[in-house]
């Protein structure tokens, strides 16, 4: 592993000295002095040290990076030795960046290149281009010729131009790639992608080039760092907020429990309309599309015209409202952005879209409506405020139910404290890696121990094994095949010469038009009277059953049938049965998590003290004003009463009788800590009990329904951290989850292909066909590579196996005791479980038992 | 169990008194299908067909007649040369289960144009015979597309035939215990124009098959041995 080194700022002198004289004239003609970010990080890039900076966003980041490059290009340009090729690679995760590249790269070109006129000084052209899926054919050949100096692109079309025979040639001297939104780009199997592109692009190069990433605001920084460079050394700058914080929390009501739903909701968009009234321009973020569409549409409705204006010679009305998510076209989120930056909206919605960098003009409020779900999240959307230098950054917390409340002022007193939670870096994702052998055995013949070392350069697979990397290998080689024809292998592997490469004519057609990691989502319409009212997630779909009520754009539908893509509802007046939000949750950071457990065992230990030192703690605990500390106050008075205070060392297990027997566990850990060990101990009572149960999820905890507290007793003693993962993969077995991460798993590592000589495949077909081939692949062999991924990808990215395990850890220690209640009403702390918990059923179950009984029923 | 005259059997139905065995779409070279669009994956198609037409011959003994339900093979242009050895390999296993003289009947699916040069040849000559539609002792075979009911309208108001029996719908059921469901084949016993209707599920052994939308009658679920789960709401 290389060094990583924390840097502080350098004199501004010495990055002065290190400009050219051209290049400092103009950066003083538009600043008046280095921002911090710029202190930090100009002269690392200039004498070529691998680099990532963190900083809050609304920073100079992005000048930060190019300015050193700016640098060197115009000092060859004017010793007119700028040579046909790329110089500098600027890789983002998002296309619509063209304002971002306008303000800190082509402008300061152009404004460079103006004032070395006016100088007389004679100057080569710098040309930055950018190259997305969005480029046209003849702007890609244009590129060939006059190939940019500083090449503007996305991961997925940075990969395909490594593949391209002619393009890749252009990066035979490469000196400097930037990876912005870092961040956000590794926490995903995007990133895992970017990682060996990368190392590709290395191979491609001569030069070791020089490696910046910017950040937001992320922990642990070596990690990031450490994948961004895979082995070598790199710089760290992590740079403070330039603004200060101003964060507070505001209740809509006193008391959760004793409102009535219609008063709460009212009371919350009179919230946040003040809050929006005394501010000139607002963001609300509401971590969902459906909450984003629902907020815009009661703000209008409930405060008629304040909300546009009416021009008074055309008579035409302008909303002052707008919503952003990602389902929305481009035109209207473009249109949004660009009003937004003009100062024409008062206040924008949006769900997570606004998260990264995009510039938005100054924001006065950030409004976070309904918990974040992590520190890191918080900070960079409240760090979308006060986008000038050295201002406040304002953000307001809007809760709308208790336990919002406690993780709210969690997350507050964490931001104001630093304590932001760890990124998860997706490793050996045996899908992605499936992609990048066909399209490196398309580029040449490998030596194959050659190529092994070069995937395990980067960080995601430097812990990868051979058995996993040559199981890959025998996949695209057919070898998994039944008939020995290998007619439809990718790639052929030489044993003797040990020498791999590519299989077929079409070969780089196909991979060229099927590269990429984000899986092609399906969506149903939902058809009322012969109208399409809406979309819902396919996920969704398969949780329908006849009957059941959902919410779709603030109305009511009763699901009746399905026929195709459609699903066939009709309006109805009865309460939801079914939450339709789930699929799109964000789920509590481990660490938040568990920092609320702590405040919780704090409050356990003074619950005994007078209500005014309790008061006294918890305002000074969670920097929180009075009306807070009380509401906060009742509600663990309440549990306290009613049941028992569960907290970071003590579960709470209690037995609750309704129409089904809950078994509901207090631990909170997160949603996908929970989904691991609900599942586990699911499965560990059904097979005991040899029937079903069912399970039900949030991030406070669990339920299993089913079974007795005995039989659930013992189950979860059962579960061991030795033993979780061979659980899960049992458990996961028959999921419709694992199911859908292998359609999404067999798409990526391009066995069932989205486009094939130029057909494309819709979802439905793919889906259709991929649990056909999920079929076929578990009657051949249990280790199928692509399979073996799917339910890697089900237990460590979509549930946390690791910090699951980590709590079992803590319980076999006896750092976290287990503790029963039997309760009568639900305990104060498991009303949102009971209420929203997604809830799933642990089969067990064989398809044949399972018909004879309902058939047994059926007879009765 | 009993469906109307018909024994069925797995998801086949079988006329005693006549010894004819009836199947549903069988879309064979469904894989290679695939395949040919590029995907990889183990195949096992013919391997589970082999498979359960073994199971159903132990149970029927030697056969009459086989009658396929049409959508014999799968792929819609041309036949593929894997469709090619799979029928071969399904007529060699069928003439073992078939009396010296009996015969197999297709009638024609959608997906089976193609079919008839093969059927043609000289050694299946008076074996195998390619029809638009077939009856029997007034049991109506045919595929069962739209067209179909369109061009065999009057044949099917014929006064002669008392029953149709088609394929063609791949019809499947999720059975719902409140707490999960899980999907059968299932045969559907209904009515078409005041006639007995029975749609045989499709044979294809790797999926269920779709919803029965539009489609209600008497539900004979196909699991271990058949249910007879009357009529759905």
């Amino acid at each position: 592993m290389g060094r990583f080194e924390f840097i502080k700022e350098y004199d501004s002198r010495l990055i002065i000295d290190s400009l050219d004289p051209l290049v400092r004239e103009w950066f003083f003609s538009r600043f008046r002095n280095f921002s911090r970010t710029q202190l930090y990080g100009v002269l690392p890039v200039f004498h070529r040290k691998n680099i990532l900076i963190s900083a809050p966003t609304g920073g100079t980041k992005t000048l930060t990076a190019f300015l050193s490059i700016l640098n060197y290009l115009v000092s060859i340009a004017k010793k007119k030795e700028l040579d046909n090729r790329v110089y500098a690679v600027y890789c983002s995760p998002l296309k619509a960046l063209s304002n971002d590249i306008y303000v800190n790269l082509v402008r300061p070109l152009e404004e460079i290149n103006k004032l070395a006129k006016e100088k007389g000084i004679e100057m080569q052209e710098i040309k930055v281009n950018l190259r997305t899926g969005d480029t046209e054919t003849k702007e890609r050949v244009k590129m060939l010729k006059k190939v940019p100096h500083i090449l503007v692109t996305t991961p997925e079309s940075l990969a395909i131009m490594i593949n391209s025979p002619k393009f890749s040639e252009k990066f035979s001297l490469l000196e400097f790639v930037i990876v912005d939104e870092i961040h956000s780009l590794a926490e995903n199997k995007r990133g895992v992608h970017l990682s060996l592109t990368l190392e590709r692009l290395q191979n491609l190069s001569k030069i070791e080039f020089t490696r910046i990433g910017l950040s937001a605001t992320i922990a642990p920084l070596e990690r990031v760092a450490h994948y961004l460079v895979g082995d070598r050394d790199c710089k760290i700058a992590s740079v403070e907020l330039e603004k200060r914080l101003n964060l507070s929390i505001a209740t809509p009501v006193k008391d959760f429990l004793e409102t009535n739903p219609i008063e709460l909701d009212s009371n919350l968009y009179r919230l946040i309309d003040e809050l929006i009234e005394q501010h000139k321009t607002t963001l609300i973020f509401t971590n969902t599309r459906a909450a984003t569409e629902r907020v815009v549409h009661n703000l209008k409705e409930k405060f008629p015209g304040k909300y546009e204006n009416i021009d008074s010679e055309s008579g035409e009305t302008e909303p002052l409202i707008g919503a952003h998510h990602s389902s929305l076209s481009k035109e209207h989120r473009f249109s949004i952005e660009e009003r937004l930056r003009n100062g024409k909206l008062k206040a924008v919605v949006c769900s997570t879209s606004l998260e990264l960098g995009i510039d938005i003009g100054f924001i006065d409020l950030v409004i976070l409506l309904g918990s974040p779900k992590g520190v890191a999240r918080a900070m960079q959307r409240i760090g979308r405020a006060g986008h000038k230098l050295h201002a406040i950054a304002k953000g307001c917390f809007v809760v709308y139910d208790v336990d919002d409340l406690v993780e709210c002022a969690l997350i507050l007193k964490n931001s104001i404290e630093k304590r932001i939670d760890e990124i998860h870096i997706p490793e050996n994702c045996l899908d992605v890696l499936a992609q990048h052998i066909y399209g490196m055995a398309i580029n040449k013949r490998w030596n194959v121990d050659e190529m092994f070392s070069l995937i395990r350069r980067s960080y995601c697979y430097r812990n990868l094994t051979r058995e996993d990397f040559f199981n890959v290998v025998s996949y695209l080689a057919g070898e998994y095949e039944l008939e020995k024809s290998h007619v439809y292998s990718k790639i052929w592997y030489d044993e003797e010469r040990r020498e791999i490469g590519k299989k077929g004519k079409l070969a780089r057609v196909i991979y060229m038009t099927n590269i990429g990691t984000i899986p092609d989502e399906s969506y149903v319409n939902v058809v009322e009277n012969g109208k399409i009212v809406g979309k819902i997630d396919e996920l969704f779909l398969e949780k329908l059953k006849k009957g059941d009520v959902f919410v779709l754009g603030g109305s009511r539908y009763q699901f009746m049938y399905t026929k195709g893509m459609n699903v066939y509802v009709k309006r109805s007046i009865k309460s939801p049965t079914i939450p339709s939000w789930f699929s799109e949750m964000l789920p509590l950071s481990f660490d938040t998590a568990v920092s609320i457990g702590k405040f919780r065992k704090y409050m356990d230990e003074r619950m005994k003290d007078g209500k005014k030192d309790v008061l006294r703690f918890i305002k000074d605990y969670l920097y929180c004003d009075n009306k807070t500390a009380e509401t906060i106050y009742n509600y663990f008075k309440d549990q306290k009463e009613f049941s028992i205070i569960p907290n970071e060392n003590k579960i709470l297990i209690e037995e609750y009788r309704a129409e089904k027997n809950y078994l509901l566990f207090h631990t909170l850990f997160g949603r996908r800590v929970n989904d691991a060990l609900s599942r586990a101990v699911g499965y560990l009572v059904a097979s005991a009990r040899g029937r079903d149960v069912g399970i039900g999820i949030t991030d406070n905890g669990f339920y299993i329904s089913g079974g007795d507290l005995n039989q659930v007793e013992k189950a979860f003693k059962k579960l061991r951290k030795e033993n979780i993962r061979k659980i899960l993969d049992e458990a996961i077995e028959k999921t419709e989850i694992l199911k859908r991460r292998f359609r999404h798993c067999a798409a990526r590592g391009l066995m069932i292909l989205r486009n094939y000589k130029g057909r494309i495949k819709s979802v439905g077909k793919q889906e259709m066909s991929s649990h056909f081939i999920l079929a076929a692949v578990k009657k051949k062999t249990k280790n199928f590579p692509i399979l073996k991924e799917a339910r890697r990808e089900v237990l460590e990215d979509l549930m946390d196996i690791k910090n699951a395990e980590k709590v079992l850890e803590w319980i076999e220690s006896g750092k976290i005791k287990i503790v029963k209640k039997n309760t009568r009403v639900v305990s104060p702390f498991a009303i949102n479980l009971i209420l929203q918990g997604y809830a799933d059923v642990i089969k067990i179950e064989d398809k044949i038992e399972f018909i004879r009984r309902v058939y047994a029923e059926l007879r009765k | 169990m009993k469906i109307e005259r018909f024994d069925a059997i797995d998801r086949c139905l079988f006329w005693k008194e006549n010894k004819i065995l009836i199947i549903g779409d069988l879309h064979l070279g469904y894989e290679n299908y695939l395949n040919e669009r590029g995907w990889v994956f183990p195949k096992t198609q013919m391997e589970e067909t082999l498979k359960i037409f073994d199971a159903i011959f132990k149970k029927t003994g030697r056969v009459k007649k086989i009658v396929l339900l049409g959508d014999v093979k799968h792929y819609f242009g041309g036949i593929l040369k894997k469709e090619f050895e799979d029928f071969y390999k399904l007529v060699e296993i069928f003439k073992k289960h078939l009396y010296k003289s009996g015969r197999i009947v297709i009638v024609k699916g959608n997906h089976d144009n193609i079919l008839e040069p093969i059927v043609n040849k000289d050694k299946f000559r008076g074996r195998i015979f390619l029809k638009d539609f077939y009856d029997v002792e007034g049991v109506l075979f045919f595929h069962g597309n739209k067209r179909d009911f369109e061009k065999f309208q009057r044949k099917i108001e014929d006064k002669k035939i008392k029953l149709i029996v088609t394929g063609h719908f791949h019809p499947a059921v999720k059975i719902n215990d409140g707490e999960k469901q899980e999907k059968f084949k299932c045969f559907v016993f209904g009515k078409y124009k005041k006639k007995k209707w029975i749609i045989v599920p499709s044979f294809f052994p790797l999926e269920a098959g779709s919803d029965l939308f539009g489609l209600k009658g008497r539900i004979f679920v196909v699991a271990d041995k058949v249910y007879d789960f009357g009529k759905m709401k």
